[in-house]
């Protein structure tokens, strides 16, 4: 199967994924709920305004009929209003999204730099101390909840060493570069704003550097079953009889392989990142979809959390879409089936 | 492997005892589930100060002989509430995987044992639920329904039944096509008393196994759940909600968030060290190593 011929294919198996999940998000926030009409205009909306919303949004229709709408809105970008902050839930969203990549972005990039060495590291000295203190140290940050981690970090890198700033994206006294992408490190890279740059940079550090940590447990792990796997193989085998030196052997003929699954399984990873998220952008009051989720959750506000949960399912489908591609792209015995 | 072999049983408690870190991880645990019974068994007579009373003279006093682990701003003793917290986390973690075992296991069994339309229902039906990241779909669940103990609890079991009906499936399926199967089939019993009594029965280990390695996962995302606050409510002594209404003191007194946060991460560590173990011992493959 040519490769434009799996990427239809794939393309056309999203449909029912899509067409399940908003439906599942619909059936939450208007089955699920008590009161629908309530809890979308808000706790302390007056009765005209409970009822224009169950007009707006035909809440009284038969449930076939509201899902069309409910699909209909979505597809037009209205994704409702938050009772609580009165915007619309996905101008807020859009707002929010540059943060969360940002994030995302430079802590698997920090994820992988330290777990896939560490993972090779493991595979090499397989069954050794150093194996088993690898495997003892990833399933302890795998197994630590983000709370505690920020909070940690936080504590001593912070409140005890004076050595980063707590929370934040930008230190308040900085004007902020104009906005290009969104991404405060990138855009002021793009505008030469050196002052930003570094105040961007030591803000990020410290929220990416938590969220990688929790991350990086499942690649080192990953990375070193998958390197214990290709160490066995025949061509390794050849290349060390050749005679050339363990490092090349390793780095050149084995990881190389293996990365082609390693960097699969990191796209993977990314529905497991989103959830550290949510917790590490709201104790470092990181401006993203993550802290907007928990200050709606906080403040009860429906709306704006459907609208979350639709965003960061959107994002585990799409990055899902992209991995799956360069998987095919990469190891052309994936498209066989 | 049925459920009661005695060789196997035995083979894999030699395998444990021979993997330290498991065993550890199994003592902690269980020390942890005695507790748990304990303090259910006694109430508040365990530990030294009323987890519930406020005191304002003792507020925020750091870690001292009084206080192992400090108190918090309302003056109650960290070390009494952590103790009388316990068995909320555990009462989460046995009631989602029991239940998603009891629903996911019979679902799948039946997918994989009917074949056809139903499992391919079935499977399209859990593709959507395992779409959404775990934690994003009990959050909505959880908001939708209102927040609290059993409806957080509630909302786990959504996100969690898909797991164990894909792993019945998978496990009914291997068996389908198994003599004894089709003995009973032959022998006049309903698809449905074949499922219940022969299926069933021979794909419980499996899922017994997984749900072990499960506690650590429910454990995790039920605090993080309580931490945003769709959990238990205040006054409670939640571990999680516990951390989150300490947060704000961090720089002052942060014995208030730290000290449940590491209980937390203390049950996980023990019941992923401990079902990790198991899930190798029940790995013929891993076993003779």
């Amino acid at each position: 199967m040519g490769l434009l011929k799996f990427c239809v294919k794939r393309l056309a198996m999203l449909v029912p994924v899509l067409i399940g999940v908003t439906f599942l998000t619909f059936l939450i926030s208007r089955v699920v709920v008590p009161n629908p009409a309530r809890a979308w205009a808000g706790l302390k909306a007056s009765q005209a305004t409970v009822e224009a919303i169950a007009t707006r949004y035909r809440l009284n229709d038969p449930l076939h009929i509201q899902y069309f709408y409910y699909i209909r809105d979505l597809l037009s970008g209205d994704w409702g209003t938050s009772p609580v902050t009165g915007q619309p839930v996905i101008e807020n969203l859009s707002a929010f999204f540059p943060a969360t990549l940002e994030l995302s972005i430079v802590a698997i990039v920090i994820a992988a730099a330290l777990g896939i060495p560490l993972g090779v590291y493991a595979a090499v000295k397989q069954d050794q101390p150093a194996d088993h203190a690898v495997r003892l140290f990833s399933l302890g940050t795998y197994c630590l909840p983000p709370f505690l981690m920020a909070l940690v970090m936080q504590l001593v890198v912070f409140y005890w060493l004076r050595l980063l700033p707590s929370g934040g994206r930008l230190s308040p006294f900085i004007q902020a570069p104009p906005r290009i992408t969104g991404l405060l490190v990138l855009d002021s890279i793009l505008t030469g704003n050196v002052q930003s740059l570094v105040s961007a940079l030591t803000h990020i550090f410290l929220p990416a550097t938590a969220l990688a940590l929790l991350t990086f447990g499942l690649i080192s792990r990953l990375t070193r079953s998958s390197m214990l796997e290709i160490l066995r193989q025949d061509y390794v085998r050849t290349a060390r009889a050749k005679g050339l030196s363990e490092r090349v052997v390793v780095f050149k003929h084995a990881l190389r392989n293996g990365l082609v699954s390693i960097v699969t399984v990191l796209a993977l990873l990314f529905a497991w990142m989103l959830s550290g998220a949510i917790v590490i952008e709201y104790i470092f009051n990181w401006p993203g979809i993550g802290r907007y989720a928990v200050q709606s959750i906080l403040a009860l506000d429906l709306p704006a959390v459907m609208g979350a949960t639709l965003v960061f399912t959107l994002i585990v489908v799409s990055v899902n879409l992209i991995a799956d591609i360069a998987y095919a792209a990469l190891d052309p015995r994936i498209r066989l089936d | 492997m049925s459920l009661f072999d005695k060789n196997e049983l035995k083979l894999t408690g030699r395998y444990l005892l021979k993997n330290k870190l498991s065993l550890a991880g199994g003592i902690v645990a269980g020390a942890y589930l005695v507790l748990v019974v304990l303090v259910w068994a006694t109430g508040d007579l365990l530990v030294p100060y009323d987890p519930y009373v406020q005191n304002y003279a003792e507020a925020l006093r750091p870690p001292s002989g009084a206080h192992l682990f400090g108190t918090d701003d309302l003056g109650r003793d960290i070390f009494s509430r952590v103790i009388a917290g316990a068995p909320f986390d555990a009462q989460i973690a046995f009631a989602v995987v029991l239940a998603s075992l009891a629903l996911g296991g019979s679902v799948g069994a039946f997918a994989g044992y009917l074949g056809g339309k139903v499992e391919e229902a079935m499977m399209r039906l859990t593709d959507i639920f395992l779409s959404f990241p775990a934690l994003v779909l009990a959050m909505a669940v959880a908001i939708a329904i209102g927040p609290g103990l059993t409806n957080s609890m509630m909302a786990l079991l959504v996100v969690w039944w898909p797991w164990y009906a894909r792993i019945a499936r998978g496990e009914a399926l291997s068996i389908k096509s198994s003599q004894y199967i089709e003995a009973a089939h032959a022998a006049g019993l309903s698809d449905l008393q074949v499922v219940a009594r022969h299926v069933l029965p021979n794909i419980l280990m499996p899922l017994l196994v997984y749900a072990t390695l499960d506690i650590s996962n429910v454990v995790l995302t039920g605090s993080i759940l309580s931490f945003i606050g769709l959990g238990a409510q205040p006054p409670q002594p939640e571990w999680g909600r516990m951390v989150f209404d300490g947060q704000d003191y961090l720089a002052s007194a942060w014995w208030m968030s730290v000290v449940p946060a590491m209980a937390i991460f203390i049950v996980v560590l023990a019941f992923s060290l401990f079902g990790d173990g198991l899930r190798d011992a029940f790995d013929p493959r891993l076993r003779r190593r």
